[in-house]
Parts: C-alpha cells; structure tokens; sequence
C-alpha cells in the first residue's frame, strides 16, 4: 500500500478547515465534541421553550397515584398517569435522556452552571470552577430517594396539599407560563433561589441531589442496550477526562453506570480520547443521529401527550 | 448473572404494576357498592322532598337557588390566562358546563382539570374542591361557572 492509501484508511473522511488543510485526528476530534455540545444545547433550548412543563406532568401522575391510593379510590387513567407512564417507558428504552436533554428544570441547571463559570472565569480570574468536595457526592446523591419518599407518604396520608406554596418547581413552572403574580408562593420562592445558588456552585446540582422525579428514573429497568459502557482495557493511563466531565461524578465503572444516575448528557463519550464510551453494539456514547432520533421520539410522544406548548 | 441489576429492577418494577392493577379493581368494586349506597340515599331524600312539598303547597321559599334556563357564559382565571365556559341551565337546573376556550392552559392539565365540570353538575354549585396538581386550570373553569350562574340567578 502506498503512504497515500494508508493515509487515507487512517481517516474516515477527509475534513477540511481554513484554507483547505486537512485536519489532525485530534483536531477532528474536538470539532466533533464542539458540534455535539452544539446540538446538545440546541436540543435542550427547543424543548425549554416547547415543553417546560413536561417533568412537573410526569410527576404528577406519581402524586396523582399515592394520593388516590390514599383515598382508596380508583386510579383513572387521566393525562397525568400517561404521561408518567410515557415517561417512564421512554427512560426503561433510552435511559435517562429526557434528564440530559429535555427537562427545563435541568436545562436550567446546565445553564445556571454555565454563567457562573463564565463568570468565575472572567470576573474572578478563577482557574477552575468551584466543586463540592468528593466525599460528598454518594450520600448526598441519596437524598433525592428520601424527598421521593416523603413527598409520596404525605401524598398518601392526604396532607401534600398543605404544603401547597412550598414547591420550587411549581414557581419555575408558573415563570415560564408568563405567571408572576406569585401570591402564597413565598417559600417555594425562596427554595427556588437557594436551589439556584446550588445550581451556579455545582452542575445538575438538583438533579443528581434533590429530584425526585429523577429518583424514580434511577430506580427504573433501563434496558441495557441503552446503558453505557466504558471499554477500560482501552483507557490511556492516568486518563480520567470522563470521570472529570461527569455532572454526576460518575467513576464510570460498570457498576457506577448501573447506578441510575447517568443522566446521559453525553460528555463522557464526547471528550474521551480514544471513543472508549459506548452502548452495545459498538456505537458511540454520544452518536449524533441516535441523539437527534430520540430528540424526535420524545417530541412527538410529548406532543402527543399533550405537554407541547404550541401544538 | 449477567444482567442481574436489569433482572432485579425489571421484577420489582412488574410486581409493582400487578399490585397497582389489583389495587385498582379492589377500589373499582368498592366505588361500584359506594355509587349504589348513595343512590338509595339520594332516592330517600328525593321522597322526602316530595312529602314536604305536599305540605309546604302554600309555595313557602326553598333554600336552593333557582336559575335561569338557558346557555349562559363565564370567563375565570386559569394558569396562564382567561378560560371561558358556557353553562347550560335546563328547568332551572345545572344540565351541562361546557369549556369554550382555555388557550393558555397546558392540554395535559386541562385534561386533569375538566373533571370539575361533571362535578358542577353533580353538586348543582361550583363549591368544588380543585383538582390537585392542575390547581389553576380547574380552580379557572370553577370560577368562570360562578361567573356564568351569577347572570343566571333569578333576581
């Protein structure tokens, strides 16, 4: 084979950029980490602003459940139900996608995290983001299990609905109906602004800690076609770029990604030197088809549950 | 096993819908024993009132309203905006309330929240309890059939 064929083979494609050099493996590779965080925040922006109020839906159904369990009455199959239902069957094929891209409450996470590393960066000069410290993450994760707990137990005994005005989710939901006339909202107000302060301090810091409705995702079924796998044998040593780009602190073992928390945003697979990150069968952890096709999937079964704003 | 996690969530998940499904026809037949124990109440009293009746022919005041016939229209206020509804009033009683617009509610919640409208007609009032979780939107269609029966009353 001649140096020309073997060059050829080395590169799938060849790509150009400016001035019409073709691009090193490595150059490629962050193109393509750029375009994926691009269409991640495509994705996540479309549905902000189509379905904000999907995540506060599927939970709901989970309230609606308890609440006629705890009034012995019948469990009518009404919006809410299906689209937990919905929610719930999308996770178990894809796992925790619609965390990663769909949820406003999330989207608004990422994008709180984001201004106050901008921030930190260039007002402060500080070097790296602030984190919370190591050890705190596994006992912290838990607590989003005991909120569940609680808040279904209340839903049970009847008395969920005195704690009506003290849901941080309620307000954000109100805010992105155009609703600011927040009357009797006066302590989901303030839990709304110290949850956006643990926003801006640590990534997804909501989600991986207090969601409950990520709680019932983690504990799903996720088929395990759909659940990643680190191929490790491959691992350059000393490399924890995935371990470092985890919003959930993921170790990224077998076991770790059997947690349920992967909220599969994609930035393991997306910065990994070596396309180590996978699902079975060999496709990337982060394939920008199978990301747009279930972008597509969710949006039509949201529509269809009736939780898109505009159709 | 291999796939011992999957294995473990998939069952517990399934046990968990056949508890809910069993659960669901235990409350179905109690609802069924409640509806037909409330009929005969409702039947008790409907004799009750026709006996009084007799005795009250000299047309004496009942405490219930007495509404206009006809299709009469009430606008309240939901999550995000105004919802319309029209109640229709059939030998002065509450037949039919029906939503004309809800642009600004989410469908999923509207959906939730229609149930009061059955209930409207039931009661014969809007001194509805709200639908939890769609406390706007139902807590709107309330207040815009208030707002409809308030033309309807009989000065």
């Amino acid at each position: 084979m001649t140096a020309f064929q073997e060059n050829k083979d080395a590169v799938k494609q060849p790509v150009f950029g400016k001035e019409g050099k073709t691009l090193t493996a490595g150059q490629l590779k962050k193109k393509k980490a750029a375009i994926q965080r691009l269409m991640r925040a495509v994705i996540q922006a479309i549905f902000f602003i189509t379905m904000p109020s999907a995540f506060v839906a599927g939970f709901s159904g989970v309230k609606y459940i308890f609440n006629q369990i705890g009034t012995g009455s019948v469990l009518e199959v009404g919006s809410f139900l299906i689209t937990l239902i919905g929610l719930v069957i999308f996770t178990i094929l894809f796992g925790r996608y619609f965390c990663g891209y769909v949820c406003a409450f999330g989207t608004l996470g990422d994008f709180v995290f984001w201004i106050s590393g901008f921030v930190q960066a260039k007002i402060f000069r500080k070097k790296k983001q602030f984190s919370l410290q190591e050890s705190c993450f596994s006992v912290c994760q838990k607590i989003k299990y005991l909120i569940l707990t609680l808040i279904v137990v209340f839903c049970a005994l009847g008395i969920y609905g005195k704690f009506s005005g003290t849901s941080p989710w309620d307000v954000f939901s109100m805010m992105t109906a155009g609703r600011f006339n927040l009357k009797g909202y006066a302590v989901g107000m303030i839990l709304f602004l110290a949850i956006l302060v643990g926003m801006a301090l640590q990534e997804r810091f909501f989600c991986q800690f207090l969601c409950p409705m990520g709680a019932v995702f983690a504990l799903l079924p996720i088929l395990p076609i759909s659940v990643l796998k680190r191929n490790e044998a491959s691992c350059r040593k000393g490399c924890s770029l995935c371990q470092k780009k985890c919003p959930v602190h993921l170790k990224l073992t077998d076991d770790s990604l059997l947690s349920g928390e992967c909220i599969r945003c994609g930035k393991c697979a997306a910065d990994c030197p070596g396309e180590n990150i996978q699902f079975t069968g060999r496709l990337t952890g982060n394939e920008l088809w199978l990301v747009i096709v279930q972008a597509v999937i969710f949006f039509i079964m949201g529509t269809l549950l009736g939780l898109c704003r505009f159709i | 096993m291999k796939y011992k996690n999957f294995t473990v969530r998939f069952l517990s998940l399934t046990a968990i819908i056949v508890m809910l499904f069993a659960y669901n026809s235990i409350a179905a037949e109690r609802q069924l024993m409640v509806e037909e124990n409330e009929k005969k109440i409702a039947e008790a009293e409907a004799y009750n009132e026709s006996i009084m009746a007799l005795e009250n022919a000299d047309g004496a005041e009942t405490d219930t309203v007495v509404y206009e016939d006809g299709i009469w229209e009430g606008t309240g206020m939901g999550f995000g905006g105004d919802i319309n509804v029209a109640v229709t009033v059939t030998d002065g009683k509450i037949a039919r309330v029906e939503i004309l617009s809800a642009k600004t509610e989410d469908s999923a919640y509207l959906n939730m929240a229609e149930a009061v409208t059955e209930d409207i007609v039931k009661k014969q009032n809007t001194e509805i309890d709200t639908v939890s979780g769609a406390t706007f939107s139902s807590g709107g269609i309330l207040e815009a059939a208030a707002d409809a029966l308030s033309k309807a009353v009989t000065p």
